[in-house]
């Protein structure tokens, strides 16, 4: 490792010469000031320059976020498909066959293993992405899929209803990344700081998040606040905006009052406009697209236009559900929305996205769902990004590790219905412990569907396992 | 408005002279004339005098900045025009002086302009132009550039 190419360091040490010649070197401050205005895929390329490049790029928080400031932006539109991943797409408008142009997609893999999570909701701020799953997964996960880091963070039982969105405060050039966590209708919010890895209850809670309408469609993340949709009980009629830094929400208005919706959505414009779909329950009205010009702080007064009104059938089922984005420059909107059969044949149910402006309407079929269970179909505008989430301070937890692959399944720690120390003395014939490289340290039960509570605290099974191997179809031991 | 005039010297020996209001955008010189009263030939160590005559005629289409969004785009313009003139070593040696001489706006179009010139140099032209020196041994080079590869370009595409 230590052998330097001896060559090239002549080679270089000879254009130093040269070029100090002509130039005293640049400050470090000019230098940064010169990468963060290079646009991220880029500066990926140039961490191979030198050692204290590849340092700045990779660990410096405060260089990360001035790179979020200043350099231009390369949006890259993502789709959560049925396969619980996130695909990199565009749109290909051939007159006759319209279609999605998936690119390769990106595979969200647990630490020391090569099972993949599967991502149900995924939620974006910064180039990172915050996603849940479905499955018995006590953890939601932060990744940053440019520079693939991930930072897992436990929500207990949480996990299963809450909503969990992602933000920031900042104070100068120093961000905070935190989580708000709630249950739409309780008095129930947390707070998840990245910073200090640590959940904590908003204590003056905030009464608005609890009126805030249960399926209130997709939330959306801008300049660190979030925005979503406001419940009334007479009906939707505002936004709500959560700042992070001030731990309150308030209400915005939206561009014009309804009763109710057949559709809201929310979206997000370049860096730092919002945008929202809405269609009010009235036969013959148009889907109109807002976009914000600005929003006054103070007054909280709300500057909109519109900037696309659509002739959509109902027959398209657009709802609350959907997720849009928008191509102001070329006035045309992407929707992307679960389609179901209503037919009395064989349902035919499938994810659809519609391109649609003014004029013009493309509709395309991104592939049937059988099960209608499956994750809805979402589309976001990511923006590769350095973001940090490594625990500062090189604190980091040590994990266990959480998913073995294992022939019989997957084992998740933490997902045990019960659990017995024991003591290797204690430990039945059975088990030939000494003869294993590694040593028993539990056991889990892999099967998730054990018998039902009551039968499992007759069981006993370290001295007598095939009671539970005969109920529960897997069982591991380590 | 003060017409006085005032004149900048390179370190080269070449001097300059200009209106006081064009002169204040230098924040080096604004600052030396808050603090004195009366001058008027003011000594600029640390640039040559080719880089001063462009900062100087930078700082003269910018004297007044006028809010109007037509000006805005016509001053944009006028920048980008402005930039195209210079290859990458002139670019370097203006971030230096619009650095010393602290003229903000400058500092921030020249930093653009040198960060879309770079971005698609190889690390070795980067070496060479920024006079940095390669301190990675061949297998840690080819090691994070690795590491850098891209998620989204390795994983499988969807199955139709």
């Amino acid at each position: 490792m230590a052998r330097r190419r001896a060559k090239s360091k002549t080679l270089s040490f000879q254009k130093i010469q040269r070029s100090t010649k002509m130039l005293p070197e640049l400050p470090k401050d000019l230098v940064e000031e010169i990468l963060c205005r290079v646009t991220a895929t880029s500066l990926n390329r140039l961490r191979t320059t030198c050692r204290a490049w590849n340092r700045l790029i990779e660990d410096d928080r405060r260089f990360a976020t001035k790179h979020l400031e200043k350099a231009p932006k390369a949006f890259i539109p993502l789709m959560l498909r049925k396969e619980y991943r996130v695909f990199p797409f565009s749109v290909n408008l051939h007159r006759d066959d319209p279609s999605v142009v998936f690119k390769r997609g990106v595979k969200l893999l647990y630490r020391l293993s090569n099972y993949r999570f599967r991502i149900d909701r995924v939620f974006h701020c910064d180039g990172l992405l915050l996603c849940t799953s479905d499955e018995n997964e006590s953890r939601i996960v932060v990744w940053n899929p440019f520079t693939r880091e991930t930072r897992w963070i436990e929500a207990g039982l949480k996990r299963r209803d809450f909503t969990f969105l992602l933000g920031y405060s900042q104070v100068t050039s120093s961000k905070s990344y935190k989580i708000l966590s709630f249950l739409s209708g309780r008095n129930d919010s947390e707070i998840y700081d990245l910073n200090s890895d640590s959940w904590r209850r908003l204590l003056d809670h905030d009464h608005s998040l609890e009126l805030t309408v249960r399926y209130a469609g997709h939330s959306v993340s801008l300049k660190g606040n979030i925005y979503r949709f406001h419940g009334e009980e007479t009906g939707t009629k505002s936004l709500l905006r959560f700042d992070f830094a001030t731990e309150k929400s308030e209400i915005l208005p939206l561009p014009y009052q309804c009763d109710s919706y057949d559709a809201k959505i929310l979206s997000v414009v370049g860096e730092d406009r919002l945008s929202v779909l809405l269609k009010r329950c009235r036969k013959g009205s148009k889907t109109e697209i807002w976009v914000t010009n600005g929003i006054d702080d103070t007054t909280k007064a709300v500057s909109w236009t519109k900037v696309l009104a659509l002739n959509l059938s109902r027959d398209l089922q657009i709802t609350d559900r959907g997720s849009f984005l928008l191509d102001e420059e070329k006035k045309v909107a992407q929707i992307c929305e679960r389609w179901f059969d209503n037919g009395d044949d064989e349902s035919y149910n499938s994810d659809m996205l519609y391109v649609v402006g003014e004029g013009k309407k493309d509709l395309i079929t991104v592939y049937e769902v059988p099960d209608i269970r499956v994750c809805w179909p979402a589309i976001l505008n990511y923006v590769p990004s350095f973001a940090q989430i490594k625990l500062a301070g090189g604190k980091r937890k040590r994990e266990l590790p959480h998913n073995l692959l294992l022939p019989a399944g997957k084992c998740q720690c933490g997902d045990y219905v019960f659990r017995e120390v024991m003591m290797k003395e204690s430990l039945p014939e059975w088990i030939n412990w000494q003869k294993k490289s590694v040593h028993v340290l539990g056991f889990g039960v892999l099967n998730k569907y054990l018998p039902d509570q009551s039968s499992a605290f007759n069981f006993d099974p370290v001295n007598n396992p095939q009671e539970i191997l005969k109920q529960s179809s897997s069982v591991l031991f380590v | 408005m003060s017409s006085n005039k005032i004149v900048l010297t390179s370190s080269d020996g070449e001097s300059f002279e200009v209106e006081e209001v064009v002169a204040r955008k230098l924040q080096i010189v604004g600052h030396m004339l808050e603090d004195d009263c009366v001058i008027n030939e003011i000594p600029l160590q640390n640039v040559t005098g080719d880089i001063l005559s462009m900062v100087i005629e930078y700082c003269k289409t910018h004297v007044d900045e006028e809010e109007s969004e037509e000006a805005q785009t016509k001053l944009k313009t006028w920048d980008e025009e402005f930039m195209k003139k210079f290859d990458i070593k002139t670019l370097l040696q203006i971030i230096l002086a619009a650095n010393y001489l602290n003229v903000k706006g400058l500092l921030d179009l020249v930093s653009q302009t040198i960060a879309d010139t770079i971005k698609d140099y190889t690390p070795e032209q980067i070496r060479e132009v920024f006079g940095v020196e390669n301190d990675y041994t061949e297998e840690e080079e080819a090691e994070v550039r690795k590491e850098n590869a891209w998620a989204f370009d390795e994983a499988d595409t969807p199955k139709p």
